[in-house]
């Protein structure tokens, strides 16, 4: 073949600086990723030096939450170190020929053109960091009241955000609530996609009678208002974070089973997917693994973008006070709790919904890149 | 024809349901390969050579496909049609292999070419481990894939089609068969590619002592490689019979009109000789011989009775004239 790439240029071999100022070659090589690596790095190093009180306090008395944190904190801050190192390690690897580029691979540098998307997945990290260094970063206790003094302070050096009508600190309780709602949101849309690909692909590829029953199960459950059932589910039960994800995992799979089953069809006709049964793969193998890696693309975005909807979904759930219950802080929550005071006291609805606008963009962000840069057809 | 043949067909018969009504796609082909025999199966398209093959491994879609009863398949007698689906997943390739005729969508694009090859090494023989890896350099290098070690690490659009088809066959070769079908193998590639890979193929057959089974609508490919042809036309085979005599004194007008439609490179700027109409939808298959409406010199029995194979001068072939000669 014509096309060779020459080897390991494009990252950029580190120089002995990165030892200590991981990305800095990168970076004097005009590269963003070296900007990235460099910025991340040096925060991370802030947030454990200005915040080892805290870790201290947390290797004194450890607890899951705080533990986790202090891991997340070592084990980034080492990623950092040997991603802008790597390539010292490499000079074996590359003397293999070089392997094929994968069409993940063809795919991630499309995905890099897309300027927004790439801000829109910077936004996601960044809130995955900060939601994974929570208890390191919270100013105070999501919980701890100032009853006294502290009732709807509005925002100050002290408290960023203000307070609420109880004196709890709002960047805390918005920082605690990034939590539950991203947990919700992420473990609802890993139930919906499970189930829904697992649903489409079976009836897609069976055909037939399994088709027709699957897809009637699935026109029932689309007939469903969806907020009413969650509203009566929660109502008869205990409103609980296992039941709202379970809940909303149960009321979401559809649209992707359907999806699934469309593309099911049409792979399947495909002449690989008769080529793999010339060879005597069995059902199982040819499903597996000729056809869902093909129909997985819209799968991941719709999965991005159901994460989304379900934040927004858990939200509105929470609005109506049958989500996350108080104490417990979800944007839900924080937003209904502000709602009557939204005139004197702006700060308590708006931070948590500025959170929840620019959350679910992200999430519509990247989708939106990642459909862009996934669809084979796109060519530029 | 005597039991001891590698592969035979026997009446075949399937039918699709369609939104016109039933449709019979194959209507009654008969034919047999012998053990490292190559049998050419020729017509135009829609003819049903790319279903009788697909019927042999009963990988006709069911519904809407369907084979009719009363057809038969046999691999050294023991009968395909009837047999338990995991019996026909280990022939399939494992005894009988299958190559088909797009190459640039017969590899799935999301894993390696090697991961493919070994793929079907593991499923077909007890090969594991790094004699697998062994395997699958050894069959892309018998293939003729240059520096197989590295293409295998490839993905499939990273190869030509001519590369992809080698792959393909690399595949059909992992489980050893004795019997090999070639879908229009070479349709999709340039012509001087063709010819290569019918090299490679006619080359495997004779290393391997694999029975070929050769399906096109090109009679300089099948003039270039077969023993035997069998020419189909609207569901029937017509004529069938050795290579040679085929092609040096055919009885059926349709094979006839066929040959006189190659063009000469002696006589450069001459018109080509067609066939008159065209071939008939199964839909409205005509009664009698199917082939009446376009012949120049049908009876008027052609219009009624359908004729069975019967044998011509040099070959078999379907059609009265041969018994009005005879």
């Amino acid at each position: 073949m014509s096309r060779q790439a020459p080897p390991e240029t494009r990252g950029g071999r580190p120089g002995p600086l990165d030892i200590v100022l991981p990305g800095i070659s990168a970076l004097l090589a005009r590269r963003l990723s070296g900007f990235l690596a460099l910025g991340s790095w040096l925060t991370l190093l802030g947030v454990a030096w200005f915040r080892r009180s805290r870790i201290l306090d947390v290797l004194a008395q450890p607890g899951w939450d705080g533990i986790l944190a202090v891991l997340s904190l070592v084990v980034l801050i080492a990623a950092i170190w040997l991603a802008g190192n790597r390539g010292r390690w490499r000079s074996i690897g590359s003397l293999e020929p070089e392997a094929g580029r994968s069409p993940v691979a063809l795919a991630g540098r499309r995905f890099q053109r897309h300027h927004q998307a790439v801000l829109g997945l910077a936004m996601l990290a960044t809130l995955t960091v900060v939601t994974l260094l929570t208890p390191l970063l919270a100013p105070f206790d999501p919980d701890m009241m100032n009853l006294s003094t502290g009732r709807l302070l509005a925002p100050s050096a002290a408290h960023w955000m203000g307070t609420d009508e109880l004196g709890r600190d709002l960047l805390s309780r918005v920082l605690y609530g990034a939590r539950i709602s991203l947990v919700i949101g992420f473990l609802a849309v890993v139930i919906a996609i499970t189930l829904g690909t697992a649903i489409g692909a079976v009836a897609g590829y069976a055909g037939g009678w399994a088709d027709a029953i699957l897809m009637r199960i699935v026109d029932l459950f689309l007939s469903f208002p969806r907020l009413v059932l969650l509203i009566t589910v929660v109502a008869v039960f205990q409103p609980s974070i296992p039941l709202i994800v379970i809940v909303l995992g149960l009321t979401g799979w559809m649209g992707v089973s359907r999806l699934v089953r469309g593309q099911v069809l049409s792979v399947r006709e495909r002449e690989y997917v008769q080529a793999a049964r010339a060879l005597g793969y069995g059902p199982g193998r040819v499903l597996g693994r000729h056809i869902l890696p093909n129909v997985l693309t819209p799968v991941i975005v719709a999965a991005t973008l159901g994460i989304g909807n379900a934040i927004l979904a858990e939200a509105a759930l929470s609005y109506l006070g049958l989500g996350v219950q108080p104490p417990t802080a979800s944007w839900g929550n924080i937003i209904q709790s502000g709602g009557d005071r939204i005139i004197d006291a702006w700060w308590i609805s708006t931070f948590p919904g500025l959170a929840i606008v620019l959350t679910v963009m992200s999430f519509n962000l990247v989708g939106d890149g990642l459909r862009d840069a996934l669809d084979p057809r796109h060519v530029e | 024809m005597s039991s001891t043949r590698l592969l035979e067909v026997n009446d075949l018969r399937v039918s699709f349901s369609t939104d016109a009504g039933e449709v019979l796609a194959v209507d009654g082909a008969s034919f047999s390969v012998g053990a490292g025999e190559t049998l050419g199966i020729v017509g135009e398209s829609g003819c049903g050579k790319s279903v009788s093959a697909l019927s042999i491994l009963g990988l006709i879609a069911d519904p809407p496909g369907r084979v009719l009863p009363g057809s038969s398949v046999r691999l050294r007698g023991e009968e395909l049609l009837t047999a338990a689906s995991a019996r026909l997943r280990d022939v399939r390739g494992g005894e009988v292999a299958m190559v088909f005729q797009e190459p640039m969508t017969s590899l799935n694009p999301v894993l390696r070419v090697g991961d493919q090859v070994a793929e079907a090494v593991r499923r077909h023989t007890e090969l594991r481990g790094d004699a697998v890896n062994e395997r699958v350099v050894a069959l892309l290098d018998r293939v003729g894939i240059p520096d197989p070690a590295s293409r295998a690490r490839t993905f499939p659009h990273q190869l030509s089609g001519g590369m992809r088809q080698r792959a393909m066959i690399a595949m059909a070769l992992a489980g050893d068969p004795e019997l090999l079908i070639a879908d229009e193998p070479t349709t999709a590639l340039d012509v001087t590619i063709q010819a290569r890979i019918l090299t490679l193929l006619d080359d495997l057959r004779r290393e391997r002592n694999m029975a070929l089974v050769l399906i096109t609508h090109d009679l300089g490919v099948v003039a270039q490689v077969a023993d035997r042809v069998a020419v189909m036309y609207a569901g029937r085979i017509v004529e069938e019979g050795p290579s040679a005599n085929l092609f040096s004194t055919p009885a059926h007008p349709y094979t006839i009109g066929l040959l006189r439609s190659i063009p000469d490179p002696d006589k450069p700027g001459d018109r080509l000789e067609a066939i008159p109409g065209s071939v008939p939808s199964p839909h409205a298959w005509p009664p009698g011989c199917r082939f009446h409406p376009r012949c120049t010199v049908a009876l008027d029995r052609c219009r009624t009775d359908n004729p069975s194979l019967m044998q011509a001068p040099a070959t078999r072939a379907a059609c009265w004239l041969v018994e009005e000669d005879l």
